[in-house]
C-alpha cells in the first residue's frame, strides 16, 4: 500500500489533529507530505500528550509521531509576504494541500483556491475546520467536546441523572482526517476525467453528525428524542447492555432468536425465551425486562471476562469484553495478528504504535516511520527545490519568515 | 438531494454490495454519494435484519414491512438493489457475471461466509482480474478471534471506546451509535479509493480486508500511546479533559438542556470570568494559573453552573463565542433540525420514500466544491432494480427472469423459508 500513490505530492500545512491524520493517510499510500509547521513553535499537536517518559518536549509527544510519521518539516509563516511567496511555490508543485487555518484566513492571504489553483488546475485542496468554510458558526471557536456537542453525539451519551459526556478520545479529528483523505482521493480520481481538482470543505461538526447512527430516524420516523439511558441501547436491538463481571465489565447483545435462546441457555434460564419472543413484537413489559437484565446480570457477575466472552462467541452469541488500553496491548488476538507495530525511535528508544487494521494481500503493512523533528527539511527542500541560496535562508530565518 | 449523478467522481466505478447492517452500507452509500453505482445484492430468504428496523408506524399492518425500516432507509440511499441466492448455482453465477463488470466488491460478512458461498477472492479474479476486493468482517480474516461474531453496538467495548467513556467515579459507557461502524465504513472507503488509484497507475486489482476492530482502536490511539509509552491507563474524564480547565457540560434552563464550555488557556478563562460577570474569579489568585484552576475545577464549575442554569443553552452559546471562547449546545435530536448552521449549509437530505413519505437524513461528510454529491434517490425497495439488473446490465430476456422467480432464486418480495 506504501508505493500506491508514491508519485504524489502532498503539502500538509494543517495543525492540529484532523488536517494531520488525513495527510498522514495519504502518506500511508505513499504520497510524499512536507509538512508545514509555524516556525519555532511547530505544529500545536506537538504539544498534546502523551509523551516519552511522561516529559513534556516539542519532538516528544507520541500523538504528534503516531499522525505525522514518514513526513517531512518545513518551517514556514505564510502571513508575510515572503513566506508567502514560497508557499506559492510549494503549492505550485503539490497535488493537494491540506490546510485547517481559521475559515478565511488563506483568503485574505491572497491565498485562495482560485489563486493557488491559477497555475495547477488540477490543484485539490482539502480545508479542514470546526464548523466548515461558511455558514453562521464558521467563525466560532471549538474542539473535540464542543464538537461532540453540537453535533448530537454528546447528549444522549452517559446517565440520565447526570450530565452529558463526550466519547472518550479524539472522535471528531480522527474521523474528519478520514474523511478528508477520503475527499482527497475522490477528487483525484475525478480529475483523471475533468482534468481539474477542486477544494473540499471538511466541517468537523457535518462528519461527527455522520455517527448519530439512529438517533436522528427515532426523531424524525417516531418523534422520540434519544436520551441518556447509560449502557442500555433503547431500539433498535431488543437486547444490549453492559454488564459488570468479576473483574470488568462485557457487553451483551442478541439479535436473531438463535443468539436469544443460546444466551439464555448460557446464563441458566432457558425459560426465558418464551417470555421474551412472546413479547418481542410489542413492548417488553418494564417487569421482564428488569427480569431479563437480573438474570443476565447475576449470572455475568460470577464469571470471569475472559472466560465468559470465550464461552458466548462458542455459543455464537455476540457479545464482547470493555477492553482498557492494557487489555488491548495484551490482547492475544491481536499480538497474533501483529497489530501493534515496533518503531526504534532514534532519540526517545522503543514504542509500539496501533495499525490500522487494513490488510493488503501480497503485501507488508508498511513499517512506522518516526514523525519529522521540526524544520528537519529545510535545507534540503527550499534549497534543493526552490533554489534558495544560503544568504536567502539566512534572512528568512532571522525573520522568521522559515 | 436530486444530484446529478454523472458528474460525480466516481461516476465511472461500480460496487457490488454484498454489505448489511450499518458498517458495510455506510460505506458504499458514501460510494453512492460521490456518484458510483453501487448495487445492493440482498438475500431473498433472510434479508438485511435493518430492512425492518424502527419504521414510522408498527409493522404489522403494513405490506411491505421490509421497505419501511428507517435503520436501512438512513443508510442505504442512492443505491440499487437486487434480490439474489447466492446459495444457488444460478445465483452464483449471475452474481460472477455482475462482478465480471464491476470495479469494486465489498462484504462485511463474518470472516468464513464468502468462502463458504465459494465466492472467494480467487473466484472473483477469474472473471474480473482487477477487482478490487474489500472484506469487513469484526475482527479481520486471522486471528484467534476471527470467526467471532459481532455487533458495532458490542464491538466498541474491545477497542477501548467505552473504557474511556463515562465518569471518573462510574463505570465504562457505550456511545449513543455504533460508532466503530461508520468508522469501519470509512476506513474500508480509503482503501478502495486507495486501491483505485493504484489500479489506474499499474492495471493490478487488490485482495482487502479491515478488521473493524483494529480500524477503530487505530483512531483512538492517545490513549493506547499512553499505555504504550508510559504504562498509564487513562481514567475516565466524563466531559472534561486532560489538560484543560475549566471544562464541562453545563446545566441551562429548561428540561436537561445543557452547554458544552472549555477554557484552553488562560485568555479563554479570562473572557469567560468576564463574560459571567464575575471579576471576582478573575482576581482570585488560586484560578489564575492554568494548574490551580485544574486542581480546583469542582469549585470553579459550581460557578459557571450557577450562572448557566438561569439562561438559556443558545444563549450561553452565542454570547461565550462572542467572546471567543469554545463553547456549544448540547444538541438533542430535534435540536438538530432547527440549528441555524446545519439549516444554511444544507446538511440534512430529504428523500422521498415510495413507502413512507419524505424524512430527513445525514448529509455528506464534507462538501466537494465542483461536485458537491449527496443523494440522488431514496434507499431502494426490495428488489426494487431486479429488472435494471438483470434484464438491462446482464442482458436477461423477461422469461428468463421470470425463471429466476419462479425458481426462488430471486423474488420482487423476501421470501419465506422452506
Amino acid at each position: 500500500m506504501d508505493s500506491w500513490l508514491k508519485d504524489l505530492k502532498v503539502l500538509d500545512a494543517s495543525n492540529g489533529i484532523a488536517g494531520s491524520f488525513c495527510a498522514r493517510l495519504l502518506g500511508r499510500c505513499g504520497a510524499e507530505v512536507l509538512k508545514v509547521e509555524p516556525p519555532a513553535s511547530g505544529d500545536p499537536t506537538r504539544t498534546l500528550a502523551p509523551f516519552f517518559n511522561d516529559l513534556p518536549h516539542n519532538e516528544g509527544s507520541g500523538l504528534f509521531l503516531y499522525l505525522n510519521g514518514g513526513k517531512r518539516s518545513l518551517t514556514l509563516d505564510p502571513t508575510n509576504a515572503a513566506g508567502r511567496r514560497i508557499f506559492q511555490q510549494l503549492v505550485a508543485d503539490a497535488d493537494v494541500l491540506v490546510e485547517s487555518f481559521p475559515p478565511g484566513h488563506l483568503d485574505s492571504l491572497g491565498l485562495s483556491y482560485d489563486a493557488l489553483s491559477a497555475t495547477n488546475p488540477g490543484f485539490v485542496q482539502i480545508s479542514v475546520s470546526d464548523f466548515g468554510q461558511w455558514g453562521p458558526y464558521s467563525a466560532y471557536q471549538a474542539n473535540d467536546l464542543i464538537e461532540n456537542a453540537v453535533s448530537g453525539l454528546m447528549y444522549p451519551t452517559g446517565f440520565p441523572d447526570r450530565q452529558p459526556v463526550p466519547s472518550g478520545g479524539y472522535l471528531p479529528q480522527f474521523i474528519s482526517g478520514m474523511a478528508g483523505a477520503i475527499a482527497a482521493l475522490a477528487a483525484l480520481h475525478g480529475r483523471e476525467e475533468s482534468g481539474v481538482g477542486q477544494q473540499v470543505d471538511v466541517a468537523m461538526l457535518e462528519v461527527a453528525a455522520n455517527y448519530l447512527e439512529t438517533t436522528l430516524v427515532l426523531y424524525t420516523y417516531q418523534g422520540i428524542v434519544r436520551g441518556r439511558t447509560g449502557s442500555t441501547l433503547s431500539p433498535p436491538t431488543p437486547l444490549c447492555d453492559m454488564y459488570r463481571t468479576r473483574d470488568g465489565y462485557m457487553i451483551v447483545t442478541s439479535l436473531t432468536q438463535q443468539q436469544r435462546q443460546s444466551l439464555f441457555e448460557m446464563i441458566g434460564h432457558p425459560e426465558l425465551v418464551d417470555t421474551f419472543e412472546s413479547a418481542l413484537s410489542r413492548a417488553i413489559p418494564e417487569e421482564a425486562k428488569q427480569t431479563l437484565w437480573d438474570s443476565i446480570g447475576a449470572w455475568l457477575g460470577e464469571q470471569d471476562t475472559e472466560e465468559a466472552f470465550e464461552l458466548s462467541q462458542l455459543l455464537r452469541i455476540p457479545c464482547a469484553k470493555v477492553d482498557s488500553a492494557e487489555n488491548l496491548f495484551n490482547d492475544k488476538h491481536l499480538n497474533e495478528r501483529g497489530f501493534f507495530q515496533k518503531l526504534d525511535h532514534p532519540d526517545f528508544g522503543e514504542i509500539s504504535l496501533p495499525g490500522t487494521g487494513l490488510t493488503v494481500e501480497g503485501e507488508p503493512a508498511p513499517p512506522p516511520a518516526p514523525a519529522p523533528t521540526l524544520g528537519e527539511a529545510n535545507r534540503e527542500i527550499y534549497q534543493h527545490r526552490l533554489g534558495i541560496s544560503d544568504r536567502e535562508m539566512a534572512m528568512l530565518g532571522s525573520g522568521r519568515v522559515i | 438531494m436530486n444530484v446529478e449523478s454523472k458528474n460525480l467522481p466516481l461516476r465511472n466505478i461500480r460496487v457490488v454490495d454484498l454489505t448489511r447492517y450499518w458498517a458495510g452500507p455506510y460505506a458504499t452509500q458514501l460510494m453512492a454519494s460521490l456518484g458510483a453505482e453501487v448495487i445492493r445484492v440482498e438475500a431473498t430468504v433472510y434479508v438485511d435484519a435493518v430492512r425492518y428496523m424502527l419504521p414510522p408506524d408498527g409493522i404489522e399492518d403494513t405490506e411491505d414491512p421490509h421497505n419501511r425500516g428507517s435503520y436501512f432507509h438512513m443508510g442505504n440511499r442512492s443505491k440499487n438493489s437486487i434480490a439474489l441466492d447466492l446459495q444457488t448455482e444460478r445465483g452464483r453465477d449471475l452474481l460472477l457475471g455482475l462482478v465480471s463488470i464491476a470495479d469494486v466488491v465489498i462484504e462485511n460478512y463474518s470472516a468464513r461466509v464468502m468462502g463458504n458461498l465459494r465466492l472467494e477472492y480467487e473466484d472473483l479474479v477469474k472473471v474480473r482480474p482487477d477487482i478490487i476486493m474489500m472484506s469487513m468482517p469484526s475482527f479481520g480474516k486471522s486471528g484467534p478471534y476471527r470467526d467471532y461474531v459481532c455487533f458495532g453496538e458490542a464491538l466498541e467495548g474491545m477497542t477501548g471506546l467505552s473504557h474511556m467513556t463515562g465518569h471518573p467515579d462510574g463505570p465504562p459507557v457505550r456511545s449513543s451509535g455504533a460508532y466503530t461502524d461508520p468508522g469501519s465504513g470509512m476506513w474500508g472507503v480509503y482503501a478502495i479509493l486507495a486501491a483505485l488509484q493504484r489500479r489506474q497507475r499499474t492495471g493490478r486489482g487488490s485482495r482487502m480486508d479491515l478488521s473493524q476492530q483494529e480500524g477503530f482502536i487505530g483512531i483512538l490511539s492517545d490513549s493506547v500511546l499512553d499505555y504504550t509509552m508510559n504504562g498509564r491507563i487513562r481514567k475516565r474524564l466524563g466531559a472534561r479533559h486532560l489538560s484543560r480547565a475549566p471544562q464541562n457540560a453545563y446545566r441551562c434552563k429548561g428540561d436537561d438542556e445543557w452547554v458544552a464550555i472549555s477554557a484552553e488557556n488562560d485568555r479563554h478563562w479570562e473572557a469567560l470570568c468576564t463574560a459571567m460577570g464575575r471579576n471576582d474569579l478573575l482576581q482570585n489568585p488560586r484560578y489564575r494559573h492554568i494548574l490551580g484552576r485544574f486542581r480546583l475545577q469542582d469549585e470553579i464549575d459550581e460557578s459557571i453552573n450557577a450562572w448557566t442554569t438561569g439562561l438559556g443553552a443558545r444563549e450561553v452559546m452565542a454570547r461565550l463565542q462572542a467572546s471567543g471562547i469554545p463553547c456549544g449546545i448540547v444538541s438533542k435530536a430535534n435540536d438538530l433540525f432547527e440549528d441555524p448552521h446545519f439549516k444554511e449549509r444544507n446538511f440534512f437530505e430529504i428523500t422521498d420514500h415510495p413507502s413512507v413519505g419524505k424524512f430527513p437524513h445525514f448529509g455528506m461528510p464534507f462538501k466537494m466544491s465542483k461536485t458537491p454529491g449527496g443523494s440522488h434517490s431514496h434507499a431502494p425497495l426490495y428488489g426494487e432494480h431486479n429488472r435494471r439488473v438483470f434484464c438491462e446490465v446482464l442482458g436477461l430476456g423477461e422469461n428468463e427472469y421470470n425463471r429466476l422467480l419462479e425458481g426462488r432464486v430471486s423474488a420482487e418480495a423476501p421470501l419465506i423459508g422452506d
